[in-house]
């Protein structure tokens, strides 16, 4: 996995959550925020991993962080569905 | 009905629309509420004004809240009245005049104007779609 | 353990993808189409991720995150280029 293209991701996923963040000061939409927090914790874990210098055990954990980012992901779904019902 | 033509919505009132009015029905539970200004309006006396279901008036109403275009008593049932500190006073009051003489006009416009893509991003996540 | 992680994500992904490819659909709002071509990318990121730890004699590390930058730059294309 060559450091360019995890440079790459990094930056991807740190914009990307910039511009969420964006959104949420913008239209004040929770779900925004949670989009903006998975897509930084996103590139957090892409981070993590561009550094493991090829320690297989550890590179496990990371994937849990980016389950971590998609539990956000499900959690505003949720979220964005859960006021409706009254 | 004898109107210049064409002229057009002015641009603050449009502006106004564009940011806060989705629906025709939001339009007419703000101006509900603006009508009465200092009386309360709960979510089903606004369905029973207005015609429509008590779940519509009750999101219409959280919209408008939401945006501080009306504030809340807090008390059980949510009572709403229109927020009178909102900087939007004046345009609102525009807004009614404007709607009074020309409804179809205002009505075309809130119809036409481009959808928010933000609005629109957050709206594909509602599983359900029966919110007009 | 890690498996059900990986689908989760996948899942995720999918539904996203879906979601958001299904209100272009109704709304013509181009965001949509961009963000949900994003949620592709990851989707077949989390898929070939599943793949590549099930199947030990071949190596998708390569190419697995390469779907996940295509679908991230063109929802970055589509952040900046379209009108808000």
């Amino acid at each position: 996995m060559s450091d360019f293209i995890s440079g790459m991701l990094t930056m991807g996923y740190l914009v990307a959550g910039i511009f969420f963040l964006r959104f949420w000061r913008d239209t004040r939409d929770r779900l925004f925020a949670m989009f903006g927090a998975a897509f930084f914790i996103l590139a957090l874990q892409r981070a993590g991993l561009a550094f493991l210098n090829d320690v297989p055990e550890s590179a496990t954990l990371w994937y849990f962080v980016r389950l971590l980012a998609f539990v956000i992901i499900i959690i505003a779904i949720i979220d964005k569905n859960r006021g409706r019902k009254r | 009905m004898n109107q210049p033509a064409e002229e057009p919505i002015p641009e603050h009132v449009r502006r106004f629309i564009v940011d806060h009015i989705q629906s025709v029905e939001s339009l007419e539970v703000l101006l509900l509420c603006f009508a009465g200004s200092s009386g309360e309006h709960s979510p089903a006396e606004v369905s029973r004004v207005l015609y429509t279901s008590l779940e519509s008036a009750t999101t219409r109403l959280e919209e408008l809240h939401r945006d501080k275009l009306l504030v809340t008593s807090g008390a059980d049932p949510m009572k709403y009245r229109f927020n009178s500190a909102s900087p939007d006073t004046a345009v609102v009051a525009d807004l009614e005049k404007i709607y009074k003489q020309r409804r179809v006009s205002v009505i075309s416009f809130i119809y036409s104007k481009p959808t928010d893509p933000l609005r629109a991003f957050s709206d594909a996540f509602r599983l359900r779609k029966d919110e007009p | 353990m890690a498996d059900l992680a990986y689908i989760l994500c996948a899942l995720t992904s999918i539904g996203c993808a879906l979601l958001l490819l299904r209100g272009y659909k109704q709304s013509g709002s181009r965001l949509l189409f961009w963000s949900g071509l994003c949620f592709v990318g990851l989707a077949l990121n989390n898929i070939l991720l599943i793949i590549d730890v099930r199947t030990p004699d071949v190596d998708l590390s390569h190419i697995r995150s390469l779907p996940a930058l295509a679908g991230l730059l063109l929802m970055i294309f589509g952040l900046i280029w379209e009108k808000r």
